[in-house]
């Protein structure tokens, strides 16, 4: 799909941002952003704005992910070093609410087998569904890591009561050339979501955590 | 390569009168069991030969999609019981409009030879008089299209922008079998940006009611076969989310705004009153704060009712009430992360109910548990923000749900599974509605057939060339279904649709305000003495049959409709 914003500009910014991070290092690794204004847009009677979108890289290399499987699954799992936990370690969380909450907050995302995944609400209750954390189905079709690297390209986006969304595209050790494919990606699919497409975009930036915002469009 | 219409087969812009000259086929025969049918057609048209259409030879769909339909002018808006309804002023307006517009021809078909041969030649597989049976509702659509506007714009600037059919118009008609087109049309206001947002009908006597409730805090009452407004509702004070019928006593409605009141409403005696409103505020968490409501269902039996909240403070909300005595019984606020785009009972089993969110899960609670943790039965991981979820049955089991993703994908459940056992994207969907790009693609609404397929509402929203279809689910395929053709008066994006199930009549409703309820079947059988909302739909027996029919015929021809589309 054409976009409003060529590659030219887009390779700009990005080199413009990534400068910037270097200039100044931080600490920690920042996260390059994707932040769209949106205009002609109610959000009391315009459709929900809100999904997931996958890119091609993955934007968030820390994040951790924790696999509740069965048995092939655990095993699959601690050959790759990889955080699991079998039924029976749920087993011993025995429903504490605390001890879910816990759980959910130390890792950002969850897979589970099919054997376990039916299990969750009566083994965990209900805190997973609420942290947002709820577990993605791991079959034994595919490759453990394989399904990771999907759910860690795998990014929501919500608009909630500002007219604005930001999604995560990217970190700041990205080649260019990676970078500019996930932005170009992510700004099509939700063009694409929007009422009127282009005509319900005000402005686009891209911005590193801690760097100034580029301008897109 | 077969070419679409050629230039003399066009109804051009010199229409000799929009009544149709159309002898009309008795009431209740379906249009192929009558022999004389088609020969009364031909007979009483005369060939029309225009010159302004040009026929482009390029097979990716020149013609555009704005469709015209066929339009009973007669049943707009007339109140023959001397109410008269704000809409018929419009519908008034509508209809002269209409007849002075050269593009907008309400003739019937013109049909030709040219068109009619081939589909009734009798080397069709040997199966040559079922085929010409249903020749007719395939050749109507083609002359509905006869009725399109002229095609905008022939220069594309780029292509990947736009958006179009991906076949030519013979095989739309051929391939959507089933001629919907438009029956009665209202609209609810002249302001603009007044959405209707939520429709829900009910057929019981003594009046079939349809409610519509709108994006300003209003909801509006129509007596259903005429479409003829009968009252407004007013008291709620935010957008409404939700309008229904009570499930035992029809003449009681149901309706939610989103300033978290739900309102009791009787439809019995005018003036139609509000009996009760149930409130959110008074739960004992986070009480006195706004809990904004975003959908609402009532159990089979009418004891229950529940009520999804957007998140406030970090908690969702689901809220339950009892119907009679109006008490708030309590809530439970642990089972979703983010806000809760759709709760829905089961329709025979009084406690189950399923509920959607934007976190993507699809929960399912049995009521009679005493405590959350274990009503929770099953959590279903859609992995992407859910818009709508609903249950459905195949053979009286009734444990499927459909749900559709705010990326515009379809998912179908077994509740008791861990993965859809049916799944189909924006792609999949437009690749079945015939359509070049998926960019436009939107989904409204998923409705269960009397033979347990199911219906899905589709359409695109690209302003130059959308669309409304449907399509069908057959065993677990996506298959196209009907076009329901727009006019220029009823392009919209649809949000709300109801599907009355013997005559399948689709009742639609959207952002410009206007309702419409399409039919199925031959245009000449609606007459407004009938109800034709109470009729059992041609299209509902004979349909199945007529579409294996086509189907065997296509891929005997081995020209399948993905072949086709690809640009023969």
């Amino acid at each position: 799909m054409s976009s409003k914003v060529s590659k030219e500009t887009l390779y700009e910014c990005v080199n413009a941002m990534l400068h910037h991070s270097q200039v100044k290092k931080r600490k920690f690794l920042e996260t390059v952003e994707l932040q769209i204004g949106l205009k002609n847009y109610d959000p009391q009677k315009d459709k929900r704005f809100s999904g997931t979108v996958k890119l091609k890289h993955i934007p968030r290399p820390k994040m951790q992910v924790c696999v509740l499987g069965d048995e092939q699954h655990c095993d699959e799992a601690k050959a790759n070093s990889v955080p699991q936990m079998d039924v029976e370690a749920l087993k011993k969380l025995n429903k504490n609410k605390k001890l879910v909450k816990k759980l959910a907050k130390k890792y950002d995302a969850f897979l589970a087998s099919e054997a376990l995944i039916r299990q969750i609400p009566r083994l965990l209750g209900p805190g997973l569904n609420k942290a947002g954390k709820f577990p993605t189905l791991l079959t034994h079709q595919e490759s453990l890591m394989q399904k990771i690297e999907e759910v860690k390209s795998t990014i929501k986006f919500q608009m909630k009561k500002v007219l604005c969304i930001a999604v995560a595209v990217g970190h700041v050790t990205m080649t260019p050339d990676e970078l500019v494919q996930n932005i170009h990606l992510a700004i099509n699919f939700l063009v694409s979501l929007l009422k009127k497409h282009w005509q319900n975009v005000r402005s686009m930036h891209i911005k590193s955590t801690m760097g100034p915002p580029q301008r897109l469009y | 390569m077969e070419n679409g219409l050629n230039s003399t087969n066009r109804v051009g812009h010199n229409n000799d009168s929009p009544n149709a000259v159309i002898s009309q086929p008795s009431f209740g025969k379906k249009p192929g069991e009558d022999p004389d049918y088609q020969f009364h057609v031909l007979a009483e048209e005369p060939i029309n030969d225009s010159d302004e259409y040009t026929d482009s030879d390029s097979d990716s769909s020149s013609s555009s999609e704005s469709e015209g339909s066929s339009y009973d002018s007669d049943d707009e808006g007339e109140a023959e019981d001397g109410i008269i309804p704000p809409g018929a002023d419009f519908a008034d307006q509508l209809e002269r409009a209409s007849r002075g517009k050269p593009f907008q021809s309400w003739v019937q078909p013109r049909i030709t030879e040219e068109i009619r041969a081939p589909l009734e030649s009798k080397d069709l597989n040997g199966v040559a008089n079922d085929t010409v049976k249903k020749s007719p509702p395939p050749t109507k659509q083609l002359d509905i299209s006869d009725l399109l506007e002229e095609p905008t714009s022939k220069k594309r600037k780029r292509d990947d922008d736009e958006d179009g059919d991906s076949c030519n118009l013979k095989e739309l008609c051929t391939t959507f079998a089933v001629p919907y087109h438009v029956a009665r049309r209202t609209a609810v206001s002249t302001e603009e940006e007044t959405y209707v947002l939520h429709v829900d009908a009910n057929l019981d006597s003594p009046d079939a009611l349809i409610a519509a409730g709108l994006s300003n805090p209003c909801i509006h009452v129509y007596n259903a076969e005429r479409l003829a407004l009968i009252a407004k509702l007013k008291g709620h004070s935010d957008v409404i989310t939700g309008v229904k019928f009570c499930n035992t006593r029809p003449q009681v409605l149901l309706t939610g705004g989103r300033e978290g009141s739900l309102r009791l409403w009787d439809l019995r005696t005018k003036p139609y009153s509000c009996i009760h409103t149930y409130s959110g505020n008074e739960m004992t968490r986070n009480p006195g704060r706004t809990k904004h409501i975003t959908c609402f269902d009532l159990d089979c039996q009418d004891r229950i009712l529940c009520a999804g909240t957007e998140q406030l403070f970090g908690d969702a909300y689901l809220l339950f009430w009892d119907i009679r005595s109006t008490r708030l019984m309590g809530g439970y606020w642990y089972s979703h992360g983010d806000d809760v785009t759709q709760v829905r009972f089961h329709p025979n089993e009084g406690d189950t109910l399923a509920t959607a969110s934007v976190d993507g899960l699809l929960n399912i609670f049995d009521l009679e548990q005493n405590e959350e943790d274990d009503a929770l039965m099953h959590t279903l991981n859609a992995d992407c923000s859910l818009r709508t979820v609903n249950w459905y049955g195949q053979c009286d089991r009734w444990g499927f749900l459909s749900c559709i993703t705010h990326n515009e994908d379809l998912q179908l459940w077994n509740r008791a599974d861990v993965n859809p056992y049916a799944s189909f994207s924006r792609i999949d969907i437009s690749t079945e509605m015939r359509r070049k790009s998926s960019n436009y693609v939107y989904l409204v609404d998923v409705h269960k057939r009397t033979n347990d397929e199911l219906l899905i509402l589709c359409g695109s929203s690209y302003r130059e060339n959308g669309c409304l279809r449907l399509l069908r689910v057959q065993n677990n395929r996506l298959r196209p279904h009907a076009l329901l053709p727009q006019t220029k008066f009823d392009t919209q994006i649809v949000r709300a649709s109801h599907l009355f199930q013997a005559s399948e009549v689709l009742l639609t409703a959207g952002e410009e305000g206007i309702i419409n309820l399409w039919s199925p079947g031959d245009p000449d059988e609606i007459s407004h003495d009938s109800s034709f909302i109470n009729a059992v739909s041609p299209s509902n027996t004979q349909e199945e049959t007529g579409v294996d029919l086509i189907e065997e015929y296509s891929n005997g021809q081995a020209s399948s409709p993905e072949s086709d589309m690809n640009g023969t």
